[in-house]
């Protein structure tokens, strides 16, 4: 408390027009520092490094949760504004720029998201899976090279990739308008194909991983092929986990602008056919709009941007949802049968845990695709509270 | 009156104690000839005890099933003539000459590290899976080598079962499909499922327990629940042959009392290999017995071999009564 | 038929005999999809290196090496002079900014998440950090160029008022502070902190419980513990994160596009108004003319390199750690 005092007057006089940034920054330095001088006085230095680097850790994990709330409620003030349900239905035809913000609407933006991010999911799934299984899975030699491209295909640009379908699909043809080789929603799909292959294939490969390798043995002990035994058990196993990585590998999808400058191009008119001319999507609705310089266009992007940040975080939500932890919720469901006292409970073995279906690794950072699943996922779920068998009846003993 | 006992048809019985059927098809999987219908009497009335309650271990088996597509029926002799096995360069078995009679139960003991555990997925071809394992010798299931080229592992792995040290039932499935899911992986069709998984838990003592949840996922067991319902599948494709790789090691002692009474049960029907680090379960559910033992820096070997009651009682070896007493291990 | 040894035998007398598993029709299948999918990949990378030194070759053939040494983009003058070092500088020193927030805030709430949250809220920040990272950089620019370019401007003022002996520091008189690399890295660094605490979080949650165990049991305090056990563990994580952090930056466009002016030049004020990054630059250029055109593909080309070489060198001194071994990234 004295450390904020004490900050107040100093800092107001020496940071002098640095702005409520700047004082917050410095307030906070001061803090730390008071703060280590007096626990250092009172309970020595070694508490005192403690206690200071325990507030600098809380710092930073609270420096994760400011700026999400700070930028949220800042796109939800100013999309509001103009959100009106004909935003949903209009499009951008005979709009001019200058015209106020409720004009047209974004439902060429939406619908052009929708159709290129199915068409991407079309593609990119089915591959990214055969990829993951190929990479875990199988035994071959091969493996190294493919995952070592993987990796670095993940490191691809959004606008590197979006140039590269523009070089070889559109640059060549443009002059001579062959159907589908041309500007338009499919070629973005393409691109954003491009990005999101690496990161839902490492993803996948995680989840993947992270089924024991026990049921593998078990499925091969029982007789199956190798196929059978990922179709029939990897795979199901792995359901959960696979979904939230694709559910994710949509949110980063959707909000990708860059590799739509080069292939979709946008648009302004509703274009519901991806394989012809161009087509607008909401990134690059908000995108241009925001340039701007009519405060009205803005206006508009903000609302689109509104939208997208809905969506996206719709889509997280789900994602959150399907990978949620079920098996604690079985545990309760058991009969209470009437027994004679039961002997030592049998011991809440770590084998229960073993068998439950792993939770899934909510992909994060999903736009590098650095995507480690979590330990503390990763705990056995002592929600099962095996505690005690409640069907032993016999006492134990020799 | 359960309808169930009029559909099933085939018998796994082989004769007590005789498992070696000279007509017997090789590796092939031929389905099993027809045989008579079994009892006609309502199982769970019979089993009601005088005090109205339903004793577990009264209940007679349900009529077995008919497998499509599965292993030839009955017990099978299993012998190893001269195996050895590598990992890479390392020779860990060698010399390993055993003959496991079909029907009965041979236990193979020993301390850690002996090779144990290797010589049994070396019956079932599972030791293969490992990429730099290699072996020699031969494995001769009712007389056929089973590493004769042309015959698939997983033709072997559907007559030679295994169920693990830890237990793996599959979490994504229910405890019923997790019974079937041996017929499912391996392409064996089957006349009356529901009947077959009653059978399948009832002998691996599992049936009491959770007949009324056969819907609820596998993961949702208790640990010796769990390893009982893997015995569950395991003998759902009714084996020739099922190994046990430490079976009961994880659990607690109840549950390992089930499991061994599982394994005296199986007498007769199913030729029963387990590794145990247990002596006195070795004791107490085999009929034959291996003891392994792997000197510093060698290979694994057998050291002696023979019916149970001599190994522990008048062992040949010194070094096996020294284990059998305690001495090491 | 295999010859019999017997005990003491020479081990080397034995040789492995080959296992033929022929795989069934379904796996070959299997097989071959799989590899396909995997072959794709590394067919496609191939593709994007090649097809943009095609498409780049108008621009280097008018420039030569002096597209590298360059600093200006101008396309006004004939013939047209193109260089990607301004835009190389400006892309690298709002990466380093970036990187510089972000691996203190980034490796600090990896640890908080580690060492100092309870359950609940462990996984409740996890979500967070993954919320951080789905949020589209677009939106981030948004907030960037509207909200935060305001506040932070009267600290640069300040900063470059008072701090002018710090080279990067400096500034005009009359200079504008919107617009300056520092805001952009600062925006850049939200947009790798996610990846940054999520390597390190993953790295920290490795480190062996027995070792830290150790440590407290000797009676250090908790940050004692961190500073002996869990960083030094940690390290190669914290380093390879931060690479990946880096790649991220270098590579990241709409954003900085936003943000930056995108004229390129040569300056390290980066409290000015004024820089240029590769990425943002190419996306400001779209649809420009074909000699342009064919420039940026050259400066994508190097943004590539670079970015390719980044992650690289993070996947290996991720993998090469102590701590890497189990980190998926």
């Amino acid at each position: 408390m004295s450390a904020v005092a004490l900050t107040w007057l100093v800092f107001t006089r020496l940071t002098e027009g640095s702005g409520w940034f700047g004082f917050l920054v410095a307030a906070y330095f001061t803090f730390l520092l008071l703060y280590g001088l007096v626990t250092a006085d009172r309970l020595g230095t070694l508490v005192a490094a403690d206690r200071v680097v325990t507030v600098a850790v809380t710092t930073g994990a609270v420096v994760l949760l400011t700026p999400l709330i700070w930028l949220v409620g800042y796109v939800v003030v100013k999309g509001v504004a103009a959100l009106r349900p004909g935003f949903f239905i209009e499009d951008q035809g005979g709009v001019q720029a200058t015209a106020p913000a409720t004009a047209g609407g974004g439902l060429h933006a939406i619908i052009g998201s929708l159709e290129q991010v199915a068409l991407t999911l079309i593609m990119t799934v089915p591959l990214a899976v055969a990829t993951a299984i190929f990479l875990n899975e199988t035994r071959s030699w091969f493996r190294r090279p493919v995952r070592i491209f993987v990796d670095a295909m993940s490191g691809l640009p959004s606008i590197v990739a979006g140039l590269f379908i523009y070089a070889v699909f559109i640059l060549p043809y443009a002059q001579r308008d062959i159907g589908i080789l041309d500007f338009n929603g499919f070629m973005a799909a393409l691109a954003l194909t491009m990005i999101m292959l690496p990161t839902v294939t490492r993803t996948v490969e995680v989840v993947l991983r992270l089924v024991p390798g026990g049921l593998r043995e078990a499925s091969l002990a029982l007789g199956s092929t190798r196929a059978r035994s990922v179709w029939s058990v990897v795979l199901p196993t792995a359901r959960t986990g696979v979904t939230t990585a694709v559910v994710l590998g949509i949110a980063r999808a959707v909000g990708e602008t860059a590799p739509l400058l080069f292939t979709a191009f946008g648009y302004d008119l509703l274009n519901t056919n991806p394989f012809r001319t161009q087509q607008e999507s909401l990134p690059l609705f908000v995108y241009r709009n925001i340039q701007s310089s009519s405060e009205a266009a803005v206006s508009r992007g903000f609302t689109g941007a509104l939208v997208l940040l809905t969506l996206v975080l719709a889509l997280f939500g789900i994602a959150r949802f399907i990978g949620r932890d079920r098996t604690g919720r079985q545990a309760r469901r058991r009969r209470r049968i009437p027994l004679p006292p039961p002997g030592p409970a049998s011991p809440a073995s770590p084998i229960a845990a073993v068998a439950t279906p792993p939770r899934l690794p909510t992909a994060v950072a999903v736009r590098s695709g650095a995507d480690p699943p979590s330990a503390a996922n990763r705990e056995p779920n002592a929600a099962t509270g095996f505690a005690a068998d409640p069907t032993s009846e016999e006492a134990p003993g020799p | 009156m359960t309808d169930r006992a009029e559909t099933g048809n085939a018998t796994t019985d082989a004769a007590a104690g005789d498992g070696v059927d000279g007509g017997r098809p090789p590796i092939a999987l031929a389905a099993a000839p027809d045989q008579e219908t079994l009892t006609d009497v309502d199982p769970v009335t019979q089993a009601v005890g005088p005090t109205g309650v339903i004793d577990v271990d009264e209940l007679p088996k349900p009529p077995d099933v008919r497998l499509m597509g599965g292993p030839p029926p009955g017990a099978a002799i299993i012998e190893a003539l001269d195996v050895c096995a590598w990992f890479g360069d390392h020779l860990v078995l060698e010399g390993v000459d055993l003959t496991m009679p079909a029907g009965e139960v041979t236990a193979l003991i020993g301390p850690s590290g002996c090779g144990k555990s290797t010589f049994l997925r070396i019956l079932n071809r599972m030791h293969e899976l490992v990429p730099s394992a290699s072996l020699a010798g031969e494995v001769l299931l009712d007389g056929e080598d089973i590493y004769r080229p042309g015959i698939r592992a997983q033709q072997v792995r559907l007559r030679v079962g295994m169920v693990f040290q830890k237990p793996n039932p599959f979490p994504a499935m229910s405890v019923r499909d997790n019974v079937l899911s041996g017929l499912k992986l391996a392409r064996v069709r089957c006349s009356d499922k529901d009947a077959l998984v009653e059978q399948s838990l009832i002998r691996a003592g599992l049936w009491r327990e959770v007949r009324d949840r056969l819907g609820s996922p596998g993961g949702a067991l208790s640990g010796g629940q769990q390893q009982r319902l893997c015995i569950a599948r395991a003998l759902a494709v009714q084996p020739n042959v099922l190994l046990m790789d430490e079976p009961c090691s994880a659990l607690d002692p109840t549950s390992t009392r089930r499991i061994e009474d599982t394994i005296t049960e199986l007498r007769g029907q199913v030729t029963v290999v387990i590794v145990t680090h247990n002596m006195q379960q070795a004791y107490r559910v085999s009929e034959h017995c291996a003891f392994f033992l792997a000197a510093e820096n060698e290979p694994g070997q057998i050291v002696e071999r023979g019916a149970t009651q001599k190994l522990f009682s008048e062992p040949d070896d010194t070094r096996t009564l020294a284990y059998v007493e305690g001495r090491f291990g | 038929m295999p010859v019999h040894a017997r005990p003491g035998d020479a081990h080397t007398a034995r040789t492995p005999r080959v296992v033929v598993d022929e795989p069934t029709r379904v796996d070959r299948i299997f097989g071959v999809v799989t590899a396909g999918s995997g072959l794709l990949v590394l067919v496609l990378l191939t593709l994007v290196g090649l097809f943009l030194l095609l498409r780049s070759r108008d621009a280097i053939d008018e420039s030569g090496v002096s597209f590298l040494t360059r600093v200006e983009w101008r396309t006004d003058v004939v013939p047209p002079e193109i260089g990607v070092l301004g835009l190389l500088t400006g892309t690298v020193l709002v990466a380093v900014i970036a990187v510089t927030l972000a691996v203190p805030l980034g490796t600090c709430a990896g640890l908080f998440i580690t060492d100092y949250a309870s359950g609940r809220s462990r996984s409740f920040l996890t979500g967070l950090v993954d919320l951080l990272a789905a949020v589209p950089s677009l939106l981030y620019g948004l907030w960037g160029l509207r909200l935060l370019s305001d506040q932070i401007a009267p600290l640069s003022e300040w900063l470059a008022r008072n701090g002018s002996w710090f080279p990067p520091f400096r500034a005009e008189e009359g200079a504008s502070f919107t617009g300056s690399m520092l805001i952009a890295g600062m925006v850049v660094s939200l947009m790798v902190l996610p990846i940054i605490a999520s390597v390190t979080r993953e790295v920290f949650s490795q480190t062996p419980p027995g070792e830290k165990e150790a440590a407290l049991a000797l009676g250090s305090t908790r940050w004692g513990m961190i500073r002996m056990v869990v960083l030094p563990y940690g390290r190669g994580g914290i380093i390879g994160g931060s690479m990946l952090g880096l790649g991220r930056a270098l590579g990241e466009t709409i954003a900085v596009s936003l943000l930056l002016p995108q004229v390129p030049e040569l300056t390290g004020r980066i409290l000015e108004n004024g820089g240029a990054t590769i990425a943002g630059f190419i996306a400001l250029r779209a649809g420009s003319d074909e000699f342009t055109t064919s420039g940026l593909m050259a400066a994508g080309l190097v943004l590539f390199g670079i970015t390719l070489a980044t992650n690289m060198i993070a996947s290996v001194i991720i993998s090469r750690s102590r701590s890497g071994v189990g980190v998926e990234l």
